[in-house]
């Protein structure tokens, strides 16, 4: 196993009405891109927004680089931010900024470079993603797949060495999710950075992944390569690597039992 | 009896939990003012969208209460036979209530119910997470250049409101019952102090900016990132808006009175 970038020790999460984990455990290999999937409403999206402390965890640590990010102050916090990208599902775009300004706030928050050196590396990280040409576009003009390739190279504009991917490939067209895939998989490797991916399509993540890890109603159901998953005798693992309709996951969410809720009782005659 | 006494407990305890909280609010804001590259582009941007295009209501809006204004006071002075009042009349009202109050309030419907919205919508967007993600503090960049934009707008509209206003009283008094003009500037320049009703106007402009700014803001911070739950919070800050100013306009006034 290569080097931990992030550990998870005891992490218990809980919203006002539905507890997310509890005494969850988990470890993030350095350097490797990661898939997280797992049915809808499983906490993948509140596992990455733990990782990044975009929410906080009631109880546990998680030590991201040897700093336990739960216990630090928001100024240090903003710090370690600055290591991570994240590309949200829904782009997050700033709505009032065009594409080169969306890129460029970032670089031009952090850094003292000069308007023209701002200029030409938001202009390299557009040629990256294919759209220097959308330079002057504003987000309501372009395509969701344009969008998603601005959100990816704003993500990367400061060059972080942890990208936390949500749902990236959701509602794009073949082409688009292949682009999207190898602009994935290019930056990861160019940029020697740690990936984690949630998403929904086993089949196009499994292609570039390194390690998969499954989740089901917050813990973690398997973990291992792609190859391993796909293979698994598990019958809940195989029937979500397979997409199978029938199985061990459970299609209805939790309710009283069926003839308990229902008014034939009273409406017989 | 007792579901009462639990009810009103837990409505108490949650009052006093949103009292803190807001409190906390205001306290980072004004911690987190500083400088930062852009900071003066930024608070002229905001003052451009929440002063600069509230300038027509509020004109307009003046301009009736003035005209309105000087109406009722020929109406009414002309019965005891002092006419030669109304300029005082108009000025004093206007500088002492109405402007800072119906600006106020003018205010908090045109731009603090837009402010809550727009960062409703940043929120819901993710934006502001977006924001966060980048080691860039929203607070800092999004939340305090809006608060005194807001803080400075609101009283130069208010002076505006005043200006229209009055012009407006003298035009229709001049123009419909052919009030001297000398008589209505020398009365009004007699009443009006600029050390006690013009520095209190603005006191009062000021104290209101920055209660509507910090409802705004904190109802568009805390709504709840859904449409219906910004539709609330903006309801929310008009309402809550309007009754902090009306309130705090008494407290004021009644703080202020001795001078006048």
């Amino acid at each position: 196993m290569s080097e931990t970038l992030i550990q998870l020790n005891n992490i218990s999460l809980s919203y006002a009405d539905k507890t997310v984990f509890s005494h969850f455990n988990l470890s993030i290999p350095k350097g490797k891109i990661i898939a997280v999937l797992g049915p809808s409403g499983c906490g993948k999206t509140s596992f990455l927004r733990l990782l990044s402390r975009l929410i906080q965890a009631n109880e546990g640590e998680i030590i991201f680089n040897g700093t336990d990010i739960t216990k630090i102050p928001e100024r240090k916090m903003q710090l370690i931010r600055r290591q991570m990208g994240f590309m949200f599902q829904s782009n997050a775009l700033y709505t009032d900024l065009n594409v080169f300004d969306n890129i460029a706030y970032p670089i031009r928050v952090h850094s003292n470079l000069s308007e023209d050196l701002v200029r030409t590396v938001t202009l390299m990280k557009l040629q990256m993603v294919g759209l220097r040409g959308a330079y002057n576009k504003m987000p309501h003009e372009l395509s969701g797949g344009m969008a998603r390739r601005i959100a990816l190279a704003r993500s990367l504009a400061l060059d972080p060495c942890l990208m936390l991917y949500d749902e990236p490939f959701t509602g794009q067209d073949p082409i688009g999710m292949q682009v999207l895939l190898s602009l994935v998989k290019r930056f990861h490797d160019c940029l020697k950075m740690t990936s984690i991916i949630v998403s929904h399509d086993v089949d196009e993540v499994c292609q570039i992944a390194d390690h998969v890890i499954l989740f089901e109603s917050g813990q973690v159901l398997a973990q291992g390569s792609p190859l391993d998953l796909i293979n698994s005798r598990d019958t809940k693992v195989s029937q979500f690597m397979m997409g199978k309709l029938e199985g061990d996951m459970p299609f209805h969410y939790p309710a009283t039992p069926y003839n308990k809720d229902l008014l034939y009782d009273t409406i017989a005659p | 009896m007792t579901l009462l006494l639990r009810n009103l407990g837990f409505w108490l305890l949650q009052w006093i939990n949103h009292l803190g909280l807001t409190s906390v609010f205001l306290g980072q804001i004004i911690a987190k003012t500083g400088w930062y590259k852009g900071v003066f582009s930024d608070v002229l941007k905001q003052t451009y969208n929440l002063g600069c295009k509230s300038f027509g209501i509020t004109t307009v809006s003046a301009l009736f209460i003035g005209l309105v204004l000087s109406l009722q006071g020929i109406h009414t002075l002309e019965k005891f036979g002092a006419l030669s009042q109304l300029g005082p009349m108009i000025s004093l009202s206007i500088l002492r209530e109405m402007g800072p109050v119906i600006s106020a309030l003018l205010f908090s419907g045109r731009a603090c119910s837009a402010l809550t919205a727009e960062i409703g919508l940043l929120k819901a967007s993710d934006q502001l997470d977006a924001m966060k993600m980048m080691g860039i503090d929203p607070l800092m960049r999004v939340i305090v250049p809006r608060f005194w934009a807001g803080v400075l707008g609101l009283p130069l509209l208010n002076l505006l409101f005043c200006a229209v206003a009055i012009m407006a009283g003298y035009w229709y008094a001049t123009q419909h019952i052919m009030l001297d003009s000398g008589m209505f500037w020398a009365n009004t320049q007699g009443a009006v102090s600029w050390q006690v009703d013009i520095k209190n106007c603005m006191i009062k402009s000021v104290v209101f900016a920055i209660l509507l700014l910090w409802i705004a803001l904190f109802q568009g911070l805390n709504c709840n990132p859904t449409a219906n739950g910004i539709s609330r919070s903006t309801t929310r800050t008009v309402v809550l808006g309007a009754l902090c100013v009306l309130c705090s306009d008494f407290i004021l006034t009644a703080l202020m009175i001795g001078d006048w």
